[in-house]
């Protein structure tokens, strides 16, 4: 604190007066990045459900006939193609253990393990034939989160916050709300902001652990750092940054980083009543399974995303299942039992979701979007499990810009290859930057002399879709 | 002459905060011009012929030089190149997530400088502690590691990485995961940051160790603590202003206190 300045007199005219004042909000603003989107927004936010593990589109979406029609036989798509799986030896075609039935105005077929999401297909606008070139867990979830298969990549919510930031100035752009029983495969990265900025990363809140935000709260044995302590502390951290920063003028990152602990504070304030789900009443509680130990967990990150969104949050993403070797949708061994469960556990509350959505009219200028990694094989894998396949696979879009009840694409007969409307996880990403007011091909940053984009040299806008 | 210039500007970069060339990874036509083209190949030629590879003479060299020395307060070159690209003043880097750690370590006096070894797992490991793959996946806690256990008195660049559960207090300022080749840092400024400096359980650990090792110098009159503060942290004796501020502080609530403030300095993190 050599400086030059008589430090009194610099004080006085930049902590408490109207200059400070200005300074502070135009550092704010520098802060949270934002530019403006390059036509008319449809959506201002993104709610992602992520299915980690690879949900079966044929035991969920996907009604084949033909499937049922030759349940036990040997696979034999004909054209002499050779029948590969991932891991395992291609067993007998498998029906699914679910009954299939029509629903809505749109007659979508639905399994019978999603009775509350089938209410909703009328909203829904379905990709019937995604697929992915990668069958293998962590590429694939890479290529969905991410837009490539390599670690090392900013996901999708970093490249929303790079663009637009955050609808508020007291919330994070991107948050991760990973599921309870833990990170998905690719841990942390599946959050990650790569070579963007770190403030553009997924913020995690770890929904029902004891200190959902990490670093919110000095640890419970630091008894020596009192609310006294702290408060009379950060005001002598600001007056010691100021008078370094008054020092060094041409150097904007410390007054941003004057900036970043005051949007601390302001974090840590609302952060509270941002978690806390007292205030909701009995009606949401029991419409989001908060009060049932099978959809307590998913529910409560549903109901959370829904004020997030509220909120000002741009990017929120609720994971559905862990990268362990069980309790997500990976079922491999058992599709009635395995996927039943994680089934119960998403159907009720993401169905509450685009309920509570519509009846608040958040869903009108909200994006929902329910992905996974890529499907399963219509053939079993040692009797009544699948393995996985990149070859299609389902995905669908909920609520602003979405022409409500469509499908787009189609997969063959028995659910193993797309047929028509192949889309790829670039079309996907292009189409929700869309949605946003954002042109794919523009938004970009420049890293090791390539100006990269969420959609590589790939991606088209799924018009069919669109409303 | 590729890899001379390439491994030049690389040191160059670590030392100045920023490359003569800001694409180390591409010396191509998609990578950047370099600044001062003439320089980066001197200097390549120098390394080659005469320091005849050694690294420790080029290190010398660079840190040695006026340019290196350079006062960092100088601002005649502000309106023209705000960037500093031509380096008309010294380097102003902000530390790393590695040289934050081991610094907190070093100002204790708790650093272990061993070298080289099995990595230092600075973390809880629940599960499969093999990490393999194929088995049950390990849960890991960063939390409620034990800021003194002796692994966690290793050098940051001997830790266990594990690279898709980051360290978060490593994590939060910038260094990266090890997913991917990062031939530039991001240097960012978030709340996040501020959180894990103010919050996290090895810096809050450190600042009370730091303020043990201040008090058994400088005694109990928290001036004199507070000098002897400033002089552990920011190198410099506190002013007249800062002595009494901080003397103040420390009266009322201590001297663990006050050194976790300095610890989230921009002087200390950005150092002149």
């Amino acid at each position: 604190m050599t400086t030059p300045l008589p430090r009194r007199d610099f004080l006085g005219r930049l902590a408490t007066g109207l200059g400070g004042l200005a300074l502070t909000s135009l550092l704010e603003r520098e802060t949270r990045a934002a530019t403006p989107p390059h036509f008319t927004p449809r959506a201002k936010r993104v709610i992602q459900l992520f299915m980690n593990g690879g949900a079966s589109q044929c035991d969920l979406f996907d009604y084949k006939p033909e499937l049922i029609a030759r349940h036990g036989q040997k696979f034999d798509p004909g054209g002499g193609r050779r029948v590969e799986a991932s891991i395992s030896v291609p067993g007998a075609l498998l029906k699914s253990p679910f009954t299939w039935t029509q629903h809505g105005e749109s007659g979508r077929w639905v399994s019978s393990a999603l009775p509350h999401l089938a209410r909703h297909v009328d909203q829904l606008a379905f990709l019937m034939a995604m697929t992915s070139p990668s069958n293998v867990h962590g590429p694939a979830s890479y290529l969905q989160t991410s837009g490539f298969q390599l670690p090392g990549f900013p996901c999708a919510g970093a490249w929303v916050s790079y663009a637009l930031g955050s609808l508020a100035d007291n919330v994070p752009a991107f948050v991760a709300l990973p599921d309870g029983k833990g990170l998905p495969y690719n841990g942390r990265s599946a959050f990650t902001a790569g070579f963007l900025p770190a403030n553009h990363q997924g913020t995690v809140i770890q929904a029902g652990a004891a200190q959902p935000l990490s670093h919110l709260a000095p640890p419970a044995d630091a008894g020596h750092i009192t609310p006294a302590a702290r408060a009379e502390g950060l005001e002598l951290l600001r007056e010691l940054n100021r008078a370094h920063a008054a020092a060094r003028p041409d150097d904007r990152r410390l007054g941003a980083r004057i900036a970043a602990y005051e949007l601390a504070g302001r974090l840590q304030l609302a952060a509270p009543e941002l978690l806390d789900l007292a205030g909701e009443t009995p009606a949401t509680r029991r419409l989001y399974g908060l009060e049932t130990p099978e959809t307590a967990d998913f529910g409560r990150r549903c109901l959370l995303a829904r004020r997030l969104a509220e909120r000002g949050v741009r990017f929120i993403q609720v994971w559905s299942g862990h990268g362990g070797g069980a309790d997500n949708w990976d079922n491999h061994t058992d599709i009635g039992r395995e996927l039943g469960v994680m089934a119960r556990r998403m159907d009720q509350p993401a169905a509450a979701l685009l309920t509570d959505l519509a009846a608040r009219g958040l869903l009108d200028d909200t994006l929902v979007v329910w992905t996974t990694e890529f499907g399963r094989m219509p053939f079993s894998q040692g009797g009544v499990g699948r393995d996985h396949n990149g070859g299609t696979f389902v995905s669908w879009f909920a609520g602003a810009g979405i022409r409500p009840g469509v499908a787009h694409g189609e997969s063959d007969e028995w659910s193993w290859r797309a047929a028509t409307g192949a889309t790829t996880t670039y079309d996907f990403h292009a189409t929700l930057l869309h949605l946003l007011g954002l042109d794919h091909t523009r938004v970009s940053f420049r890293h090791s002399g390539l100006d990269r984009r969420l959609t590589d040299v790939h991606g088209r806008v799924i018009r069919e879709i669109l409303a | 002459m590729l890899t001379w210039r390439s491994i030049v500007n690389r040191v160059w970069a670590e030392h100045f905060g920023q490359g003569l060339c800001d694409t180390p990874n591409d010396f191509g036509h998609m990578g950047a011009a370099p600044s001062d083209p003439a320089l980066l190949d001197w200097l390549a030629v120098w390394f080659r012929d005469e320091a005849h590879g050694s690294l420790k003479a080029l290190h010398r060299r660079l840190l040695t030089s006026a340019t290196w020395r350079q006062s960092s307060l100088t601002r005649q070159g502000a309106e023209t190149d705000p960037d500093n690209r031509g380096l008309w003043r010294g380097p102003r880097r902000r530390l790393t997530g590695e040289e934050v750690r081991d610094s907190l370590l070093a100002f204790a006096d708790r650093l272990d400088p061993t070298m080289g070894g099995p990595a230092a797992i600075q973390f809880l490991a629940f599960g499969d502690a093999t990490f393999n793959p194929g088995g049950n996946p390990a849960r890991l806690d960063y939390e409620h590691f034990d800021p003194d256990a002796p692994a966690a008195r290793r050098r940051a660049v001997y830790r266990f990485q594990f690279r898709t559960v980051p360290d978060p207090l490593l994590d939060a300022l910038d260094t990266p995961d090890g997913g991917a080749a990062t031939p530039v840092r991001n240097v960012s400024t978030t709340a996040v940051q501020a959180f894990a400096l103010l919050n996290d359980p090895f810096v809050i650990r450190h600042s009370t160790h730091l303020a043990d090792r201040v008090a058994a110098g400088a005694g109990a009159e928290p001036g004199a603590q507070a000098d002897g503060l400033f002089q552990l942290v920011l190198q410099r004796p506190a002013d007249a202003t800062e002595r009494e501020r901080f003397g103040a502080y420390i009266r009322r609530h201590g001297l663990a206190n006050a050194a976790q403030l300095l610890l989230n300095s921009n002087e200390f993190l950005h150092p002149d």
